[in-house]
């Protein structure tokens, strides 16, 4: 409190700063015209706002400042992106093995199954044969299918060879 | 003379595309608002490289944060809000920690720079030296950013009867320190 008067220097901080309620405004606000002390109080509070206030404005953030937050900012949104795409691929990988396991397990499934077997073993067969061409010729029916393989390979490139003609005569 | 006194249309509209996930909208309010945050975490650490870092840090978690934001027009004191406090944790952490010993080095070289004058920074470094942390802040959010005593109370979580005596006793100390500077200065 301020010496001889009964305006605390409290009340008088609030009073500068728009606080407090109209009645109590109002009742400063008349101490204030007659009471020096408090005027010379209330303008030293004024005084330290605008040195703050200069003194704060004066300090510019630093031109690096900028740069440095967008590499944080670059930072965190590789780190998500990344994070993305491993739970993505592990959920897809997911997804497949149980795609895969329904698909095996439903009667399609077996069909496609078994169908997949006969063309195993098909593959498996023909692999052999060529395998075995070189060592064991006329031991058996690989070198067969091994000239069946190849007649099958001629026409194939006989009927695309005459496919690839007629279209460029067309043209 | 605070940013919170009313939100200009383009930044508006830049919040609203930055809380949709628009990293060029966010990229835009940093720069906009860099010199707020800045002061803020300036004002209540007094520490160049610790302001540096709160800077950073108050920027990273408002991106985060941001799609919680609910209306456009409480950015400003939401920022502050998470400024203050990011710098007032760091300054607790961090109690005793002098002002110039983390003055950077370039003070005593460049006697008109970025942070103004010399007076100007011996003032600021003994100013804030003398205040405890909370003091700082609500000096800094009154005076700077022109909140009111219950805005400074909700980003500071204490009554509002707390917020009146600090700033008050913030007040006091720094009239008797400028009272005191001008003193020896003339003798």
């Amino acid at each position: 409190m301020t010496s001889g008067c009964h305006i605390s220097t409290e009340q008088l901080s609030a009073y500068y700063d728009g606080e407090g309620t109209p009645e109590t405004r109002r009742q400063i606000a008349v101490h204030l015209e007659t009471c020096l002390v408090c005027a010379e109080t209330l303008a030293s509070y004024e005084s330290i706002s605008s040195r703050v206030s200069a003194l704060f404005t004066a300090i510019e953030a630093p031109s690096w400042l900028e740069n440095a937050v967008y590499l944080s900012l670059a930072e965190i949104q590789g780190a998500h992106e990344a994070w993305r795409l491993k739970w993505g691929t592990l959920l897809t990988a997911i997804l497949m093995a149980v795609g895969l396991v329904a698909i095996a397990t439903s009667p399609v499934g077996r069909i496609v199954w078994s169908i997949i077997r006969l063309l195993f073993h098909g593959v498996r067969g023909i692999f052999r044969s060529l395998r075995d061409l070189p060592f064991g010729a006329g031991t058996g029916a690989y070198p067969v299918a091994f000239v069946v393989i190849c007649f099958a390979c001629s026409i194939l490139f006989v009927i695309a060879g005459f496919s690839i003609s007629r279209r460029w005569h067309t043209v | 003379m605070g940013w919170g006194s009313g939100l200009e249309e383009q930044d508006r509209m830049l919040i609203r595309l930055a809380k949709q996930g628009d990293a060029q909208a966010f990229t835009q309010l940093v720069h906009n608002y860099k010199q707020f945050v800045w002061q803020i975490a300036l004002g209540v650490l007094g520490d160049w490289a610790e302001a540096e870092d709160v800077t950073q840090e108050a920027f990273v978690r408002a991106y985060r944060s941001l799609p919680t934001l609910r209306t456009e027009e409480t950015f400003p004191s939401w920022l502050a809000t998470v400024t203050t406090r990011l710098a007032i944790d760091v300054a607790r952490r961090k109690k005793g920690h002098r002002l110039p010993q983390s003055a950077p080095d370039e003070w005593l070289e460049d006697p008109v720079d970025r942070y103004g004058t010399i007076e100007n920074r011996l003032l600021l470094t003994t100013l804030l030296e003398r205040l405890s942390e909370d003091e700082r802040a609500i000096l800094i959010l009154r005076e700077l950013e022109d909140k009111s005593y219950q805005e400074i109370a909700n980003v500071l979580q204490i009554p509002i009867g707390t917020v009146r005596s600090r700033l008050h006793n913030a007040r006091l100390a720094l009239k008797h320190m400028i009272s005191s500077m001008e003193r020896e200065n003339e003798s």
